[in-house]
């Protein structure tokens, strides 16, 4: 994986500008946000990532001030804003609509959140030129949003945000309304901006690929709590449940018990293959204990045949086979009776493929690439 | 044009749902209006139908036409049609805009409410237009009369005295136009508001703006559309108003309608009348038109 999960100097020794304690917000009967911590340091890019309803968007809107939470606190830079409006908040926000206002020029809904301040008009006009340079729209002053495309709209809503010089950057779902080859490109344009700005970015998204991509770390969030926090690549190897290591990308999950525990590893009997799989665990396993181990796709040998080498080995019959272009993805049937995913890259350029259907194929891994879950 | 190119048969039915608009205006309002026109060119005579006619076919000489602007010249001349136009403009706008005052906070107030309480709030917006209006105005005499309710409750709270002449004043006038047109107000008003991302407001007070800064900034602007809508479907028929200036007005409230009432009914001078309706649409429609397209040119020309 490249990108910020990468080269990113570390900011964990930053200041904490984002601390919420306890967050809680009902809709009627229905716990939106359901006792949410969370801590976010000075130029971190946050996200939190999850499914439709998961509490993402009250979260933002709670830290936005758009929505009061009924018990928990929202310290912002040091200071209490439970319940203060949003106008009085150091932060600003992007939103997933924009919500550019339509009977203003670029240039005005740039310098909105400027005119409630006390600026002069010099200096004002100085911010919006600089927020139009930094999303690179030099030169729209001038337009309306309906005379803008939709990428051009999202970065006039990003200068005016900006513009305001927050503490911390809000997004709701900022790049959700923009087609797939223009998310890529402005995915890592967000990123190189976050940097030059030096300022927290916390934002809500549903598309894991995307949090991966720009963010330092990742909120996992699920019926309003959130259940892991963490960079891409620890929420992406060390999932700490089902349900992160079943959301983040594609995953192969055994249940069963574990029935041996060693030094850093342990063996689960996995009820549907009906054999012994070897995964390291650190933590207190006790045999007996219900688990699950998972394994990525990607981490799973698959070949005609493979030689031993004291892992864990299953053998069954091509299924089905995914050709994405850089990846094949096979559906092995195990003679057991589930399937299991294993992924190869098509690193050979080659007409044929190496695997077809129905092959008996033999599927390994050592123990290490396995993560062994609380059943 | 993006779409593909219409057959013949696609087109022609086009042509007719352009046309039956047309059509319907040309039928029901352009070819009475022609009428009302000649009628105000002719002249005023004793018989069936009360006026000269203006097309007559003359043994010898052909077709003459007998158009005079004889009417128009009355009209100019005589001091009493000009204050009543500017006493109805006055009346009208200061109406539509009282109108304004009232609607607007009900609008917002309707545009807010929650999905399911919204149905049945705005039928009761509608709902007193489905009574007779000549019943509704005559209910505010009784309210109005001097032994009235509103008087009563004035006298029994002990803020006056002696009960208020309130009946066949300005102020009656002024009270029934607002209550009648009301509707027309808040309707368009509602649409506007309701159109409104919610989340235009939420950026204003995310941009640091107060509520009220944020309303005279975001929220009013962009409500205009729906506040000229509603001025005018308020000042234009209270322009002519006869019914409540005749029903709750005194005799200082001098409207074109009654004018144009009086003329028609009281003297039978159909031409005089004719005349006044048409130089009431005259006055009223072209300043109006010319708004309009400085509107549309202002929408269509940016910012």
């Amino acid at each position: 994986m490249s990108g910020p999960a990468g080269g990113k100097p570390a900011t964990s020794n930053a200041r904490v500008v984002l601390s919420v304690t306890g967050a809680s917000k009902r809709f009627g009967d229905e716990a939106a946000v359901a006792g949410v911590d969370l801590e976010v340091r000075g130029g971190e890019f946050f996200s939190l990532l999850g499914g439709s309803g998961c509490g993402k968007t009250t979260l933002l809107r709670m830290i936005a001030g758009f929505e009061t939470p009924d018990a928990g606190r929202i310290v912002i830079d040091g200071e209490d804003m439970t319940d203060r409006p949003p106008y009085e908040r150091p932060v600003n926000m992007v939103f997933q609509s924009y919500a550019l206002f339509p009977h203003m020029s670029v240039e005005k809904n740039i310098a909105y959140g400027l005119r409630q301040e006390s600026l002069g008009a010099g200096e004002r006009a100085d911010r919006v030129a600089e927020a139009l340079r930094q999303v690179e729209l030099t030169g729209f002053e001038k337009r309306r949003p309906d005379q803008l495309s939709g990428g051009q709209r999202q970065r006039v809503a990003l200068a005016r945000a900006i513009a305001k010089r927050p503490k911390i950057l809000l997004l709701d779902e900022p790049l959700a309304a923009l087609d797939r080859k223009l998310r890529e490109r402005t995915q890592l344009e967000l990123v190189t901006l976050q940097e030059r700005l030096g300022i927290a970015f916390v934002m809500v998204t549903h598309d894991q690929e995307e949090a991966m991509t720009v963010s330092d770390r990742i909120g996992v969030m699920e019926k309003g709590v959130i259940r892991q926090t963490g960079t891409p690549r620890g929420i992406y190897e060390q999932p700490e449940s089902r349900f992160v290591a079943d959301f983040i990308g594609a995953a192969n999950i055994f249940d069963g018990a574990v029935v041996a525990r060693s030094d850093g590893e342990a063996t689960l009997r996995a009820d549907a293959l009906g054999t012994d799989i070897r995964v390291i665990a650190e933590g207190d396993w006790v045999v007996g204990q219900k688990a699950s181990v998972m394994v990525r796709p990607e981490k799973i040998a698959i070949d005609r045949d493979l030689p031993e080498n004291g892992g864990n080995r299953i053998a069954g019959f091509i299924k089905d086979i995914g050709y994405l272009g850089d990846l094949s993805i096979y559906h092995v049937k195990t003679d057991a009776g589930p399937v299991v995913q294993a992924s190869t890259a098509n690193s050979l350029h080659s007409t044929e493929q190496p695997l077809t259907w129905d092959d008996r194929v033999v599927l390994t891994w050592p123990a290490r690439n396995g993560v062994l879950l609380p059943g | 044009m993006s779409g593909p190119r219409p057959s013949p048969a696609a087109r022609g039915g086009r042509r007719i749902v352009v046309a039956l608009p047309y059509a319907w205006l040309l039928l029901f309002f352009l070819a009475p209006f022609a009428i009302i026109v000649a009628i105000s060119l002719s002249e005023t005579r004793i018989g069936i139908p009360p006026y000269t006619p203006i097309l007559e076919w003359v043994e010898g000489a052909g077709l003459s036409v007998n158009a005079k602007l004889g009417n128009y010249a009355f009209l100019a001349d005589d001091p009493l049609y000009l204050n009543a136009l500017l006493s109805s403009l006055r009346i009208a706008a200061t109406s539509a805009i009282l109108c304004l005052l009232v609607g607007y906070p009900i609008a917002y107030a309707l545009a807010r409410t929650p999905d399911r309480w919204r149905p049945q709030l705005l039928i009761a917006v509608i709902l007193p237009l489905w009574t007779s209006f000549l019943i509704r105005v005559y209910a505010w005499m009784g309210l109005l009369k001097t032994e009235g309710p509103v008087n009563e409750l004035l006298q029994a709270t002990g803020l006056i005295d002696q009960p208020l002449a309130l009946l066949h004043t300005p102020f009656a006038v002024y009270v029934g136009i607002v209550y009648s047109y009301l509707p027309f107000m808040i309707l368009p008003l509602f649409a506007a508001l309701e159109r409104q991302d919610p989340a235009l407001l939420e950026a204003a007070h995310d941009l640091g703006a107060r509520p009220v800064r944020a309303f005279l900034t975001v929220t009013l602007p962009l409500s205009l559309p729906g506040i000229f809508a509603g001025l005018l479907l308020v000042f234009i028929p209270a322009v002519g108003e006869f019914v409540i200036p005749d029903l709750l007005g005194g005799p200082e409230t001098l409207m074109l309608g009654k004018v144009l009432w009086i003329e028609f009914f009281n003297n039978r001078d159909w031409p005089l009348a004719a005349s006044v309706a048409v130089a009431m649409l005259v006055l009223l429609v072209a300043p109006l038109a010319w708004l309009e397209n400085i509107r549309v040119k202002r929408a269509e020309g940016g910012a």
